[in-house]
């Protein structure tokens, strides 16, 4: 009864004293929230008048430049597009910078045909130079003719042959799958209700499900989170987040270590070839490319590389 | 220009229901998140404002680690080295895993629990002493004078950094994305990685903006509120009889 006049009495008490840290903008000066809203608004008309325009605009993009054979010989040296993080492949050694794998051998063998000259006076010259590429990156950098070609695991699909063109496939990967030998999975009978972390962007999912149906255990209940990257996937199943660590076998070989191992080596799944990519617009250079490749390939040149760099 | 074509929209929208998904996901995240964040916030706020060395220590020391270190880290340091020390501690035979959702709720709510800490400690001191005294000198206790008194008060004050502190919470739950958490961010990365179509972030902002521009308005809103003067209530008139009975 005696409290009654007390939450009133609150009011009058310390006013306009500090207001704890917040951070958001003012509504006074500049912009207002009610005035964002209709300027988003009228933005997103302008957005749906100008795409009109731009659709008619930029279909003839992408710059042509002298990618033929005669540019590259008066440049002195081949511009080629590698990994530099696949061990086997391509792989720079961060404290020499040197190139080594597979794929920079095939780039000196290419640049011996086009200098004519041999391979190891290629690589003696410095006639190649190297760019380091990405998945995402390497598609572009041949359009826009930073490359004269990109040899870096890039898997040829139907899809990519209508941006690029491709020459026959050098080498044939698969998928692998690592696990902890602390797991103490040995085979893929043991995979049921394991989680297998997969990269994103790639179809490992799709192989993977469909090895295991092809194995009989189509009924297995697997869940395949999404890597945003391999060295992410790598810690996941250090960590043992992840049971399985399911990925190209070229890409695998980077990550293997003491307390890991290949699950079931022998099971070859998944399988995908390897093209050295080329701009549609340089002829000359995919003629050339094609040849040496397809040499390689028969002379055993490729079989005794991937002896030699150990590819899985 | 391929941002604005229609078959990588119409390709981008098909997969929108995995959009959805991640979406409800984030906002699910977000709550028990925010809960974490209020309780432990609310802790060491109070924590932070007693008389007692030790406890003021202890809120000190979390909130300068949990300010001054990136979340990122943090879910990483969780996340790989978790499930280890889970096992040493229960003595499992094997890692024991940390469910995505718990440990982003546990990360997310720890990280922001110290700026709620700070919210509410300054929340606290802005109330001057004099008015606990005051209470205290009108016959009431000390509960009854935070009750009545300091914390209507105290809310006024924090209710918009804290609207603000759940913003920034939402947005920080998209660290999920790294450790394949299925939240929004991880689904939009999904979609984009696979088509190669950036459309999906597009519209993955514009989810996030679905759920932080609300909050955003409501921060205004109570700033705005904070600042107007403060109307009385109407309360019962006190009824002259008793008064009598007053010394």
């Amino acid at each position: 009864m005696r409290r009654t006049h007390i939450p009133a009495s609150d009011a009058s008490l310390a006013r306009g004293t500090a207001v704890a840290g917040g951070a958001t903008a003012p509504g006074g000066r500049g912009i207002t929230r009610r005035g964002f809203v209709s300027l988003a608004g009228a933005l997103a008309l302008g957005a749906a008048a100008s795409s009109t325009l731009a659709l008619a605009g930029c279909s003839g993009s992408g710059s042509s430049s002298g990618q033929g054979l005669k540019a590259i010989k008066s440049r002195g040296y081949l511009n080629c597009g590698v990994k530099t993080d696949v061990m086997g492949y391509g792989y720079q050694d961060t404290a020499t910078g040197k190139f080594t794998g597979m794929e920079i051998d095939i780039c000196y063998a290419i640049a011996a045909k086009v200098f004519g000259v041999s391979s190891a006076t290629a690589r003696r010259r410095d006639l190649v130079k190297f760019t380091g590429v990405t998945a995402k990156t390497r598609g572009p950098l041949v359009d826009s003719g930073q490359v004269d070609l990109v040899c870096a695991t890039y898997t040829i699909t139907p899809e990519r042959k209508q941006s690029w063109n491709f020459s026959d496939p050098y080498y044939t990967d698969s998928i692998g799958m690592l696990v902890l030998k602390s797991s103490g999975i040995k085979s893929v009978a043991d995979l049921d209700g394991k989680i297998v972390g997969v990269g994103e962007g790639a179809d490992t999912k799709a192989q993977v499900q469909a090895m295991l149906k092809s194995q009989g255990h189509g009924d297995f209940k697997v869940s395949y989170p999404q890597y945003l990257d391999y060295p992410t996937l790598a810690a996941a199943l250090a960590s043992g987040n992840i049971d399985v660590f399911a990925i190209d076998r070229s890409i695998i070989r980077t990550y293997v270590n003491d307390s890991n191992e290949l699950l079931e080596p022998k099971l070859v799944f998944g399988k995908q070839q390897y093209g050295v990519c080329t701009a549609k617009s340089s002829t000359e250079l995919t003629r050339l490319v094609n040849g040496v490749v397809g040499t390689l390939v028969s002379s055993g040149d490729i079989a005794r590389w991937a002896k030699k760099y150990k590819l899985l | 220009m391929e941002l604005f074509d229609p078959g990588r929209w119409a390709q981008t929208l098909s997969n929108s229901d995995l959009l959805w998904q991640g979406f409800f996901f984030t906002i699910q995240v977000s709550l028990a998140g925010l809960l974490v964040s209020l309780v432990m916030g609310t802790l060491l706020g109070v924590f932070s404002t007693t008389r007692s060395r030790v406890l003021r220590a202890i809120a000190r020391v979390y909130v300068e680690f949990f300010q001054n270190t990136p979340i990122v880290v943090q879910v990483f340091f969780v996340y790989t080295a978790g499930p280890m020390l889970l096992q040493a501690i229960t003595g499992a035979s094997h890692v024991v895993r940390i469910a995505p959702f718990v440990l982003v709720v546990i990360c997310v709510g720890l990280y922001h629990g110290a700026y709620v800490a700070e919210v509410i400690r300054t929340g606290i001191e802005a109330i001057p002493r004099g008015q606990m005294e005051a209470t205290q000198s009108q016959g009431f206790t000390r509960v009854q004078g935070y009750r009545y008194v300091i914390l209507p008060q105290t809310f006024r004050i924090i209710l918009p950094p804290l609207a603000n502190q759940a913003l920034n919470l939402v947005k920080n739950t998209s660290v999920l994305a790294l450790i394949a958490g299925g939240d929004l961010m991880y689904q939009a990365d999904i979609i984009v990685a696979d088509s190669g179509y950036l459309q999906g972030y597009i519209v993955c902002c514009a989810m996030y903006f679905l759920i932080c521009f609300p909050l955003a308005m409501l921060v205004t809103w109570l700033e705005k509120r904070s600042k107007a003067p403060r109307k009385a209530k109407a309360t019962h008139a006190v009824p002259a009889a008793t008064a009598d009975g007053e010394v």
